[in-house]
């Protein structure tokens, strides 16, 4: 049954839905009282806290998120240095709270300060407690400070613009920027000292901010206008909750840094701090009683863990007897930390169930959940990592609970706290997987790729360095069943071949690049985030896969990419697309370029893992020349169709070249390519081609040799190929290929086409389609299955030597297709073997082709004139079925003709 | 992968090839204990010159060459990342149109 919220709080489903984490409380308000929602008439208590110092505290989401500062030493957020030399200014702090505008003490907003090795600054912006804005600013000559009057109260926002030498304050208390003060600086450009921009403190660790930032942005002129040189936006889209590293929207990586266990955060979700010390210190916990014995129950707890995690063995939920300590065998510690595993434990029977290595503020948040009963127990991470136990828990007799606390108010766990709610045991899976999904779907706690994915190489989780034998970068991923093991590491030990991380980005630097993986097979949607675009393809589980490289897996050695890698990710095959959006947005979000770029020749040649690739916007292209060649199991291209549109002169040679498995393709428009040289060769298993399909319609002397040469082709659109200079042996070999289409424009909109061995050993068997542009057409049609030849437009025609010869099943060669034949020069041999071999050819057909010949009234010179030079192979060879007839007057008669025009006429070996 | 940052090589000569990795690998104490076993690949994951299916092709980050390195051995070639790029995506000749070739060249006099 599906449970939403009435039903998750109702007295149906739930007795004992213990609380909700935050609904009303504002930023950084205590929080005495945690509400317990259940509705139903055996509803237990609130979670209470009295002693104001040991209340959590509320760090609500605003609808647009913030950068959290504890006012902590260590705390806040870096960026390399953003800046120049500052001439004219705006600085402009955004989303400010109430103490952020009155600070205990002075407050640095953003600085560029340091003192380590020297002295290096460009200015401080700061806070007085009275709210007075001091800025000081450092220049060649010195500083100067600069004060305003105090701003008001309510101020959200400040901006402060420096034009020339004049000082403009500005404040921004929820109408947009006012004036409020001015002052007069000295007018010099501020020192450039290449050290990082910091938001919440100067020089590391000086007079912290204790609060809130929305934005921080700077523009190097005094009007806040154009693109600004520093523009960190934590309301921004891309920067998600609790990231601790981000690309800002002016390029920069910002750095989060924390320190502790109440520790700077980006906030986009409501959470409820227990920002307890890990040396017992701080007792912050909440409290209350069931008002009825609890013995079994379902709990679903979303938290993530600050700093080490807490004191002792750090308690998150525990349940006790009146008067009994959590780790006698009547209570039941739902579930506690200590060092990184999570468990569960009951006193005499020991811990319950056990999570490795997910207690970790690495982690960030997830859920966890756990069934206990009297005789069997299970515990999930964000419904994987599966545990199970049958211990006896039949002495479990609880009244009263205990957030972040043991009984006696100890062992206190440093969490940020999202949902807590217990159930009764008796749920049935289906209402716990509706209120496990309720959980996820409002916080958005865990998605496919932590849960069911099979790994997840993270640059933000890399070791910073090159990454060696010892210093790993592992695809572990939280909580999941499939890839939270060791053997995933990606490791390399060749120095010269080592990736480097610099703990944002994994960067291969040339082709040598790449890290060794053990042997895998797993089949699913590899999404892979670089900088030279975002690619999803699906990959088999029978082609065993050895090394990561920046585009995912191993293709050609030589032809390893070099670039920045924000992340490889492996779902299930049963990823559905949002799953698989989900996860190419979360790498776009850290900087992966969304779309590509450059040249990708060869880029994924001879991958035989994939079986589908689900093209990104590839407008920007430039080179795909081998792009897929000997794909050998890629069955499917999907996504977006334009294929270096975007850009001029695009080679496409070779792009699919024999990925043996293509089935379909979608309308490609490669509009802007001017070569597919064996574009489609060997595509044995593509048996019709998209008729909206753009091949070279937007370029010039395009060439189509064999571009379709031994492909599976059955039929074929009437494709525009006017462009085309160059066909040949474009379909030569398409054996399954019984007609063509008449429609189809096969250049003609160029000059002097060749269509050597186009059709030569192909399926059709009959032919009607005009080639008015084309001058060789030598082999054209040789050893096809041809069974008649309609009168075509091959007026233009320069040779024709073995065209038609051995077309064995060629019986009816129309009339007049020679008639019009006025080409600008004839060759020596034109028509030498022309129909040698036709073996079925009929008398009328040869009538056919000498009296249309003898019709064009050209003669067997270079240019066709009379006395012009003759060319020196003038024979026309024709042989024929003779047993359709004798050949007619009108054959005799065109005969004559041709003598007399320089021709040699020679049928059946006879000369006549 | 510029020519500022790395240095490109083609060797046809495997016995040198390895008295400069083994030299390299000895400068450098290699095998460490931070992981690293040696300084370049093994021959046989060094790139297959494409057009003489013997030679070998490799590029060397400049930031690990150390002034010890001696590449100045017989066979070991240095080249420039355009020669470098050329040579990997070299292709044998494919079956040209002679045909077509030939008249080309008989049309040439016309002209």
């Amino acid at each position: 049954m599906a449970l939403n919220l009435s039903t998750l709080t109702s007295s149906a489903t739930s007795g004992d839905v213990l609380a909700e984490a935050l609904t009303t409380a504002d930023f950084l308000e205590p929080v005495p009282v945690l509400r317990n929602l259940a509705r139903g008439s055996q509803k237990g208590g609130d979670a209470k806290q009295g002693t104001a110092l040991n209340q959590p505290r509320a760090l609500p989401y605003d609808g647009k998120g913030y950068l959290y500062l504890s006012g902590v030493s260590g705390n806040y957020a870096s960026v390399p240095d953003p800046l120049g030399a500052l001439g004219d200014f705006t600085m402009q702090v955004d989303g400010l709270n109430a103490g952020a505008v009155r600070p205990d003490g002075l407050s640095t907003l953003i600085s560029q300060y340091s003192n380590s090795g020297g002295f290096f600054a460009s200015f401080i912006l700061r806070i007085y407690p009275d709210g007075r804005i001091l800025l000081v600013l450092y220049s060649n000559s010195g500083s100067e400070t600069l004060t305003s009057s105090a701003i008001p109260t309510n101020t959200i926002g400040i901006q402060v613009k420096r034009v020339g030498s004049n000082i403009l304050y500005l404040v921004d208390t929820g109408l947009g920027y006012n004036s409020h003060d001015t002052d007069t600086s000295n007018g010099n450009a501020l020192s450039n000292p290449s050290r990082d921009l910091q938001i919440g403190t100067f020089n590391n660790t000086g007079a912290r901010l204790k609060g809130k930032i929305g934005r921080a942005v700077i523009w190097n002129n005094g009007t806040a206008s154009g693109t600004p040189v520093l523009d960190v936006d934590f309301t921004a889209t891309n920067v998600r909750h609790g990231d601790t590293k981000f690309a800002c929207a002016t390029g920069q990586v910002v750095t989060i840094n924390q320190s502790g266990n109440d520790p700077a955060t980006v906030i986009k979700k409501s959470v409820l701090r227990f920002a307890n010390t890990p040396d017992g210190s701080s007792t912050i916990n909440l409290k209350g009683l069931f008002g009825q014995t609890i013995s079994e129950g379902y709990l679903f707890a979303g938290f993530s863990v600050l700093g080490d995690g807490g004191a002792g063995s750090s308690r998150i939920v525990s349940f006790n007897s009146t008067g009994a300590t959590d780790v006698s065998n009547v209570s039941y510690i739902a579930a506690y930390g200590d060092s990184t595993q999570l468990s569960s434990f009951t006193g005499g029977v020991g811990n319950i169930t056990q999570h490795v290595g997910i207690y970790d503020k690495a982690n960030g948040d997830f859920i966890f959940e756990n069934k206990f009963k009297a005789s069997s127990q299970i515990s999930r991470i964000n419904n994987a990592d599966f545990k199970t136990n049958t211990a006896n828990l039949s002495n479990v007799s609880t009244e009263e609970f205990n957030i972040a606390a043991n009984a006696t108010g100890g062992d206190n766990a440093a969490i940020d706290l999202e949902f807590l709610a217990l159930f009764p045991a008796s749920i049935t899976d289906d209402q716990a997987d509706s209120v496990r999904n309720y959980i996820n779907n409002r916080n958005n706690v865990f998605s496919l790729i932590d849960g069911f994915g099979y790994y997840f190489y993270d640059a933000q989780k890399a070791p910073v360095g090159n990454i060696t034998q010892f210093a790993v970068w592992s695809g572990r991923i939280v909580g999941s069943d499939n890839g939270d093991n060791t053997s995933i590491f990606g490791s390399q030990a060749t120095a010269n071949d080592q990736p480097v991380s610099d703990g944002y980005v994994v960067t291969f630097a040339d082709n040598s690049d790449h890290l060794d993986i053990p042997s895998t097979t797993q089949a699913g949607w590899q999404v892979v985030g670089t900088s030279l675009g975002t690619f999803v393809y699906r990959i088999n589980g029978t082609t065993a896969v050895t090394e990561l490289n920046l585009l995912g897996n191993l293709g050609s050695t030589a032809q390893r990419k070099a670039g920045d890698l924000y992340g490889v990710m492996l779902l299930p095959e049963s990823a559905t697309g949002a799953d698989i959006e989900s996860a190419r947005r979360l790498l776009i979000d850290r900087g992966s370029l969304d779309g590509v770029a450059g040249n990708f020749f060869a880029a994924w040649n001879n991958r035989t893992d994939i079986v589908e690739f689900k093209a990104p916007s590839m407008r920007a292209v430039t080179d795909f020349k081998s792009a897929w060649n000997s794909c050998t199991n890629l069955t499917t291209f999907s996504g977006a169709v334009e294929l270096g549109t975007g850009v001029s002169g695009v080679d496409f040679s070779y792009a699919f070249y024999n990925a043996t498995s293509l089935v379909s393709l979608p309308s490609l428009d490669a509009s802007t390519g001017t070569n597919f040289t064996s574009a489609f060769q060997q595509t044995t298993a593509l048996t019709s081609f998209p008729a909206g399909a753009k091949l070279g319609t937007e370029a010039s002397n395009v060439i189509f040799s064999s571009a379709f040469q031994s492909s599976g082709l059955t039929s074929l659109p009437a494709l525009d190929l006017s462009k085309g200079v160059n066909f040949f042996r474009a379909w030569r070999s398409t054996s399954s290929l019984t007609s063509f289409p008449s429609g189809a424009k096969l250049g003609t909109d160029t000059s002097n086409v060749t269509f050597n061995e186009a059709w030569r050993e192909s399926g059709i068997t009959s032919f009607n389609t005009d080639l008015p542009t084309g001058t060789f057409f030598s082999k054209a049609w040789r050893s096809s299955a041809l069974i008649s030849f309609s009168a075509v437009d091959v007026s233009k025609g320069t040779k024709f030597s073995e065209a038609w010869k051995d077309c064995l099943s060629l019986t009816d060669f129309s009339a007049d297709v020679f008639t019009d034949w006025n080409p600008s020069s004839i060759l020596s041999g034109v028509f030498d073997l022309a129909w040698d071999g036709c073996s079925a050819l009929s008398a009328l057909s040869v009538e056919n082709i000498l009296t249309s010949i003898a019709a064009s009234n050209q003669y067997a010179t270079v240019d066709g004139n009379s006395g012009s030079a003759a060319i020196a192979d003038a024979a026309i060879d024709i042989d024929y079925n003779a047993a359709s007839g004798s050949l007619s007057a009108a054959t005799n008669t065109a005969v004559s003709t041709l003598k007399g025009r320089g021709w040699s006429i020679i049928v059946n070996n006879v000369t006549l | 992968m510029t020519d500022k940052t790395h240095r490109f090589f083609r060797f046809s000569n495997e016995a040198s090839y390895e008295t400069l990795t083994t030299a390299g690998n000895t400068a450098r104490s290699l095998p460490d204990d931070n992981g690293t076993e040696r300084w370049l690949a093994l021959w046989d994951n060094t790139f297959l010159d494409p057009e003489t299916s013997s030679d070998r092709l490799y590029c060397v980050k400049k930031s690990g060459i150390l002034e010890s390195d001696n590449f100045d051995l017989d066979g070991i070639e240095e080249i420039n990342l355009e020669t470098y790029l050329q040579r990997l995506r070299w292709e044998p000749p494919v079956e040209e149109d002679l045909e077509l070739l030939d008249e080309l060249n008989l049309e040439l006099p016309i002209h």
